[in-house]
C-alpha cells in the first residue's frame, strides 16, 4: 500500500519546483516544469478528498430530492435514485453516480429558480458547499 | 540537429524565398503560454541585417478552436488601419508544407513584456496608473470605430450580438463537459432570462482582450496587443467586461491587476465616447465568466481526449474551472457573501 499518495504527490511537487525546474534550459522548459508542479498540486489536494467529496455532494443531493415538492417535474426519476449507490468506491464509480446526481439536479434547479425559492436556495447552498469542499489552492495565471 | 532548431532553420528557408533574400537562423525559443498555437521567437539575419520575427504554427491539439486565418486577416486589417498597435504581419501559410504544420509570422516587436506576474514587480508600481489609462483607452479607440471603417468585411454582422455569443459558448458548454455542470448551466438559464437588447453599435471586439495579452513597457505604454484570434464584430462591453473577470486579478477588487473597476470604465467611457450601459454591463460580465468557464471545460475535454497531452491544457483546465465556478457562484447566489469575486458593477 502507499499510505499517503496526496502527501508524496505534494512532495513531487516541491521536489520538481525546487530541484529540477532551475536546472531546466530555457524559458518554455522552466514554463512547463511549473505547470507539471501545479498540476501535481491539484492532483495531491484531490487525490485524498475525491471520493469522500464526492459521496458528500451525493448525500446532499440525495437530501434535496427527498425534500423537493412533488409536484416538481422528474420525480420518478429522483425517487429511483434515492436508492442508488457506486457500484464501488473506486473513483470512476463514484464519479458515474455523481453524475447522474448533478444531472438531475440541474434539471430540478431551473425549475425551481422559476416556481420554488427555498428549494432554489437550497440548491445554491449545495453548490456552495460542493464548490469549497472541490476549492483547489494554486495561483491563478 | 535537435526539432527546435529544425523549425527555425526551415523558418529561415520560408523567410528566404519570401523575402527574397538570404536568411540566417541565428537564435530559436519557444514562448510559453501559447494555449491555443506554438510560438517561436526567432532572431535571424536578413541579408546582413538583423531582424526578429515570431512563428505562430497550429499543434496537434488547441485550446481553443479558432481559424488561423480568421486571425491572421484581423492582424493585416487592425495593422493597416493603425488604430491600436500590433505587431506587422508578414506571412500565413495555411498549408503544412513548408514547416510541416500551418503558420503565420509576424514582425517581432521588440520592446515590451506581457506576463500578468510582471506587473508586481516593484518597477512596476509607479506606472501601473499610467497603464491602466493606456490599456483601458485604447480598447475605448478600438470601440470607437465602427466596423466597417477598419477593413474586417471577412467577419460576420450579428443581428443580436449578446444571444449569437451566448449561443456559441452554451454550446461549447454543452459539447464539451465531461461532467454535468450545475453552476455553468444556472449562469446560462440566468443569462437566458437576461438578455440585453442590442446596442446602439457594433464594433470589432478583441475577445480575449485581459491582462496577459498586451506588451507593455516599464514605463506604462503598450507596444503591441495580441491575440486576436477570438475577435468578432459584437458589443464593445463584452471586451470590457472580459477585461473585468476576477480571473485576471489576484486581488478581485483591482480590474486586471491594474485600477478600480470604476476607474477602468471611466477611462473608456472617456476614449470611446460612449456611456456604459450598466445593466447591459452586469449581463456581459456574468457572460464573460460564463465564456472563460467555456474555454476551461474546452481545454478539459481536450486534454482528455485529445491527441496532445500539453500540461497549459490540464491546468487551464481543472483548476481555473474550478476558480470560474465560484466567481459565478458568488455573483449569482441569492446568498452570496462575495469571497472570490466583486459584486457587479
Amino acid at each position: 500500500m502507499i499510505p499517503f499518495p496526496g502527501r508524496t504527490l505534494q512532495e513531487l511537487a516541491t521536489r520538481l519546483a525546487t530541484h529540477i525546474a532551475p536546472r531546466v534550459q530555457g524559458n518554455f522548459g522552466q514554463a512547463d516544469a511549473g505547470l507539471l508542479t501545479g498540476l501535481l498540486l491539484t492532483f495531491a489536494q484531490d487525490f485524498e478528498r475525491a471520493v469522500d467529496n464526492r459521496m458528500q455532494d451525493i448525500a446532499q443531493t440525495k437530501q434535496i430530492f427527498r425534500d423537493a415538492p412533488t409536484g416538481a417535474p422528474g420525480t420518478e426519476a429522483r425517487t429511483a435514485f434515492l436508492s442508488k449507490e457506486p457500484a464501488s468506491l473506486q473513483l470512476a464509480n463514484v464519479n458515474a453516480l455523481h453524475d447522474e446526481a448533478f444531472g438531475l439536479l440541474i434539471d430540478l434547479h431551473a425549475w425551481a429558480e422559476q416556481e420554488d425559492e427555498s428549494l432554489n436556495l437550497a440548491i445554491w447552498r449545495l453548490l456552495r458547499d460542493h464548490s469549497e469542499r472541490n476549492k483547489f489552492e494554486i495561483p491563478g495565471p | 540537429m535537435d526539432a527546435l532548431t529544425q523549425t527555425g532553420e526551415l523558418a529561415a528557408e520560408y523567410l528566404s524565398q519570401h523575402w527574397a533574400t538570404p536568411c540566417t537562423l541565428q537564435h530559436i525559443e519557444q514562448i510559453p503560454g501559447g494555449a491555443s498555437r506554438e510560438t517561436y521567437l526567432i532572431k535571424l539575419t536578413r541579408g546582413s541585417e538583423p531582424c526578429g520575427v515570431v512563428l505562430r504554427r497550429d499543434p496537434p491539439s488547441s485550446l481553443i478552436d479558432t481559424e488561423r486565418a480568421h486571425e491572421y486577416k484581423t492582424y493585416e486589417a487592425i495593422f493597416n488601419h493603425g488604430v491600436v498597435p500590433v505587431p506587422k504581419p508578414i506571412a500565413l501559410e495555411e498549408s503544412p508544407g513548408a514547416l510541416l504544420r500551418p503558420f503565420s509570422i509576424m514582425a517581432l516587436v521588440a520592446e515590451g513584456q506581457a506576463s500578468p506576474g510582471g506587473l508586481d514587480e516593484p518597477d512596476m508600481q509607479s506606472s501601473l496608473g499610467r497603464l491602466a489609462q493606456t490599456k483601458w483607452s485604447l480598447l475605448g479607440r478600438l470601440s470607437s470605430h465602427a466596423p466597417e471603417e477598419l477593413g474586417i468585411d471577412f467577419m460576420e454582422t450579428p443581428v443580436h450580438p449578446a444571444a449569437n455569443e451566448l449561443a456559441y459558448w452554451r454550446n461549447v458548454i454543452n459539447t464539451d463537459s465531461l461532467h454535468p455542470q450545475p453552476i455553468a448551466q444556472a449562469a446560462i438559464r440566468w443569462l437566458e432570462r437576461n438578455l440585453p437588447e442590442p446596442g446602439d453599435r457594433l464594433t470589432l471586439v478583441h475577445g480575449d482582450y485581459r491582462t496577459g495579452n498586451f506588451l507593455y513597457t516599464p514605463q506604462g505604454n503598450i507596444t503591441a496587443i495580441l491575440d486576436w484570434e477570438m475577435a468578432h464584430i459584437g458589443d464593445p462591453l463584452e471586451d470590457l467586461a472580459w477585461s473585468f473577470d476576477p480571473l485576471w486579478s489576484a486581488d478581485p477588487h483591482i480590474a486586471g491587476r491594474l485600477a478600480a473597476r470604476a476607474d477602468a470604465i471611466a477611462i473608456w467611457e472617456a476614449a470611446s465616447g460612449m456611456q456604459v450601459d450598466r445593466e447591459a454591463f452586469r449581463w456581459w460580465q456574468i457572460f464573460a465568466s460564463v465564456k472563460a468557464l467555456a474555454i476551461w471545460i474546452s481545454s478539459a475535454e481536450d486534454y482528455v481526449n485529445g491527441t496532445t497531452k500539453e500540461p497549459i491544457l490540464a491546468l487551464a483546465g481543472w483548476p481555473m474551472m474550478d476558480r470560474e465556478s465560484r466567481f459565478l457562484l458568488d455573483r449569482l447566489s441569492p446568498e452570496s457573501q462575495f469571497n472570490y469575486a466583486e459584486p457587479l458593477v
